[in-house]
């Protein structure tokens, strides 16, 4: 017992002259992640680009601590107490659930969340205008209408709309309500194909064939991880696939309109900065990227899109912002 | 570490404390590796999530999620019992359905409880800080528990329990019935596992119906770690030694939370992790046979 508390002790001193070394006029910001998939650590470097660009350097005039939970709900728990612990500047929160460990835990520390799809049923902010208290942030809520006019610019004849996600996954299943919501009035009926987990992936979208004329994914994780075997299904089927981020479209779906999550990291780094320079989160509006301007562009696999058997028209391709 | 650092450990630790008493009863006292606990620990939060959201008051909420993980328990012992289905595949077979059951309850994946009313609310109401709040409670719900573990397990019935897991044919040879022993061990593991996860939920302010992920291992770690670390015959200093064992595991995780100052970076967590608990096994093991070596000339 004594050697466990000289160990704290040391610990704690050693904690105590790491932080002395900082100038005052150093920022600090301590960022947390659930999981680390490559969208997520996107939106982390889009974010420290961000903050380059508005003059902040890591390791200069910038601290930044980042901790990820691997997917587990009580490393999440202590990551967010140590975080208070160490007040920095500002904590940004990546995913939902833990942007509602950290609000739930400090009403004083600021906190900017990001890739969060719905801030106000998942209890972050009561109003989105001026919400108050020390959170706000950036929702990644898809515009979904918009990539759905492309899945039916492209494939005309859209009857039946096969949609492959994962349920357990908070941000897929509100999508994939809105798609059923929309699907009526865009003339066209919907099939879903479960898929709980990497493995089941594959399986998931060979139940599609014969039975629709197009596949759409939603900001899925589960789906994107083994995103090259439903890829391989779609074009052994000669199935359009579209998504509803940009990456996805670059390892092998049709189409989509959407953003970029490097670029959401630089919008979440505005907020950041802003923190900074002194603005409560309670006084900032939260965000939805789809709304905000510039943030949408079209992106299409051309060479996917011919093994898929579609044809993608030359006044889409000139459309698109960029051609994979 | 700084104070929020341990306290957050601490609590945590408590939080689950709770599953690792559940695991005691079913590895150490049946035999009866449970995996069931996945999906209880879940199961437990979306109860008390669903019925707090929907307006019931907190503490009946945590209550009716403990009992609810008490029938998944009884789950398990049906497909291992009556449909004869391998211990270990029984509880991965209920934890699986209670992913979608958990998802039904709930409706959706995630239900946030921030700036509800919660059992550590009347806490910080009395005047406990909020950091302390959570600390408060946990310790008086752990304590009760694990007397209530120790005095259960002195009982006729509970001592028959221990008979059953230690010699389940000479148990059966002298009138136990070794069937209801593990129905009953089941489900108080589970309802425990429950309880813990309605507690965990809204201390973080969330229920999640991927809560369940990593559970069993920090079960196991804190019976494994704790009962290696102070080794004893003795039920009240065993079930004592998973709740320290519980603790302890998260201290270690803090600190390994905490090591970017010697080189290694977030993604690390879990393999150093890993090496402290390893070495914390290892160490009592160390001891024992410098010991032998000592005392060999007696």
């Amino acid at each position: 017992m004594a050697k466990t508390l000289l160990a704290f002790t040391s610990a704690l001193f050693c904690l105590a002259l790491g932080a002395s070394v900082y100038a005052a006029d150093v920022k600090t910001m301590s960022i947390i992640t659930m999981n680390d998939t490559p969208q997520l650590l996107e939106v982390k470097d889009g974010l420290l680009k961000g903050l380059a660009a508005h003059g902040y350097t890591e390791g200069k005039n910038l601290k930044v601590d980042f901790k990820s939970a691997q997917g587990n709900f009580g490393t999440a728990q202590q990551i967010v107490r140590q975080f208070i612990g160490e007040k920095p500047d500002v904590i940004v929160t990546i995913t939902t659930p833990t942007s509602q460990a950290a609000v739930a835990a400090t009403k004083e520390i600021p906190i900017i969340f990001t890739t969060v799809t719905d801030p106000l049923k998942s209890k972050l902010v009561t109003r989105l205008k001026h919400p108050g208290g020390n959170a706000s942030g950036i929702s990644d809520l898809v515009p979904t209408e918009r990539q759905l006019d492309i899945v039916k610019e492209i494939v005309p004849k859209l009857k039946r709309l096969g949609l492959v996600y994962d349920p357990s996954l908070d941000n897929a299943r509100s999508t994939v309500e809105s798609i059923k919501a929309l699907a009526p009035k865009m003339g066209f009926t919907t099939v879903e194909s479960p898929a709980m987990g990497l493995n089941n992936v594959p399986s998931a979208g060979q139940a599609l064939v014969g039975r629709v004329d197009a596949i759409f994914v939603p900001n899925d994780t589960t789906v994107y991880g083994a995103f090259e075997s439903l890829v391989k299904v779609a074009q052994d089927a000669k199935l359009p696939i579209f998504t509803a981020e940009r990456r996805s479209v670059q390892r092998g779906a049709v189409a989509t309109v959407g953003f970029d999550f490097v670029d959401m990291g630089k919008r979440t780094a505005d907020m950041v900065d802003k923190v900074f320079k002194g603005t409560k989160p309670g006084d900032m509006d939260v965000q939805y990227m789809k709304d905000l301007p510039n943030s949408l562009a079209l992106y299409v696999n051309k060479e996917s899109a011919e093994k898929m058997g579609v044809k993608l028209s030359p006044a889409l391709l000139k459309r698109a912002a960029q051609v994979f | 570490m700084s104070l929020y650092a341990f306290t957050g450990a601490l609590e945590t630790g408590l939080a689950f404390a709770l599953v690792a008493l559940g695991a005691y009863l079913t590895f150490r006292v049946l035999d009866f590796p449970d995996l069931t606990v996945e999906g209880s620990f879940p199961l437990g939060a979306a109860v008390a999530a669903k019925l707090m959201v929907s307006g019931v008051d907190a503490w009946t909420a945590t209550i009716v999620a403990g009992l609810t993980g008490c029938l998944a328990g009884f789950a398990t012992a049906f497909l291992n019992l009556k449909l004869r289905i391998l211990h270990i595949l029984a509880g991965i077979l209920t934890a699986i359905a209670l992913y979608s059951v958990n998802l039904r309850i709930m409706d959706r994946p995630n239900i946030g409880l921030i700036n509800m009313t919660t059992v550590y609310t009347p806490f910080e109401k009395l005047g406990v800080p909020s950091l302390y709040a959570p600390m408060v409670l946990l310790l008086i719900v752990v304590i009760v528990a694990k007397i209530a573990v120790d005095l259960f397990l002195g009982t006729g019935f509970g001592l028959a329990m221990r008979a059953a897991g230690a010699n389940p044919r000479m148990a059966q040879a002298n009138g136990i019935q070794v069937g209801r022993m593990i129905v009953v061990g089941l489900a108080i593991a589970n309802g425990l596992t429950a309880l813990s996860g309605a507690l965990f939920a809204q201390m973080l302010g969330a229920a999640d119906v991927s809560m369940g992920i990593g559970v069993i291992v920090v079960a196991l770690a804190a019976v494994i770690g704790g009962t290696a670390l102070m080794p004893s015959r003795l039920i009240p200093l065993l079930t004592l030694s998973c709740v320290l064992g519980s603790i302890l595991y998260r201290i270690a995780l803090a600190l390994a939370l905490s090591s970017d100052a010697i080189g290694l970076t977030a993604s690390d967590v879990n393999v150093v992790t890993a090496v402290l608990v390893a070495v914390a096994l290892w160490v009592p093991v160390r001891k024992s046979s410098l010991l032998r070596r000592a005392g060999g000339a007696k």
